[in-house]
């Protein structure tokens, strides 16, 4: 894998905490000493939550299309229509 | 019916009679179940999930904590007291507003690398199943291709205005 490659999956086995300690602690050493890295690492973090972000949006358009699809039967949607109107 | 289905079509009308004893709307409800399938299933895949009573009322009850905590008002008993201690709505479940543009930027740029990035991210599927799934020839393709996308999805954040360090 090419250095860019490498720095990104040095950031990750820090931010999934697969590092082992005693690199770990290097490797923090280094972001105290280094603002550029210490940014790489805040982005990558943000990058993550995005994703899973993301993520949590599609499960939630699975969700509305297992709600469309329950509502096709009339036996829930009584259920439903008896407990709000 | 699958197992999800199954589970919504058993537990959706419990936790909607719940939302609206508390006064809430239909939409309301369904988005806050959602929302608790959501937490319900994460917990379970990451092994966090210690339930003490049924997956129907553990939805019920983390879906009263949520319109609670969307209506700012604490639990009034205390079994739904015990239930918010142990389901812990996670931090970061819901997006900051500032990040929006990001959000939809990522959204937007989708395809298969926003797949891949969330099946390893979020899914936590291991990179053989992710290579079998994505058609990549071997694991180490498959991960090779994953740190070129996130590399993609950095390089777009870094363009956009809305920086990391507002977050951090």
């Amino acid at each position: 894998m090419r250095k860019p490659l490498l720095d990104i999956q040095e950031i990750e086995n820090f931010l999934l905490k697969k590092m082992p300690s005693q690199e770990k602690t290097a490797f923090e050493a280094r972001m105290i000493i280094s603002p550029q890295l210490e940014t790489a690492v805040d982005e990558q973090r943000q990058a993550l939550r995005l994703i899973r972000l993301t993520a949590r949006d599609r499960q939630r358009e699975k969700l509305s299309a297992i709600y469309d699809q329950l509502a096709q039967d009339p036996s829930f949607t009584q259920t439903i229509h008896a407990i709000f109107y | 019916m699958d197992v999800l289905t199954t589970l919504y079509r058993e537990a959706f009308p419990h936790a909607a009679r719940a939302v609206r004893r508390l006064g809430g709307e239909l939409e309301e409800a369904r988005d806050l179940f959602h929302d608790a399938i959501i937490i319900y299933l994460e917990k379970s895949r990451s092994g966090l999930l210690q339930l003490e009573s049924s997956p129907v009322a553990y939805l019920v009850g983390i879906t009263k904590i949520l319109w609670l905590k969307n209506h700012r008002r604490q639990p009034k008993n205390e079994t739904l007291d015990y239930v918010a201690h142990l389901i812990s709505i996670p931090e970061d479940f819901y997006a900051h507003p500032e990040e929006t543009p990001l959000l939809e930027q990522l959204k937007a740029a989708g395809g298969k690398c926003l797949q891949l990035l969330q099946a390893f991210y979020y899914e936590e599927m291991n990179m053989r199943e992710i290579a079998e799934t994505f058609d990549y020839g071997s694991a180490h393709s498959a991960t090779v291709q994953k740190y070129k996308c996130l590399e993609k999805v950095r390089k777009s954040f870094s363009k956009t205005a809305c920086h990391a360090e507002t977050f951090a």
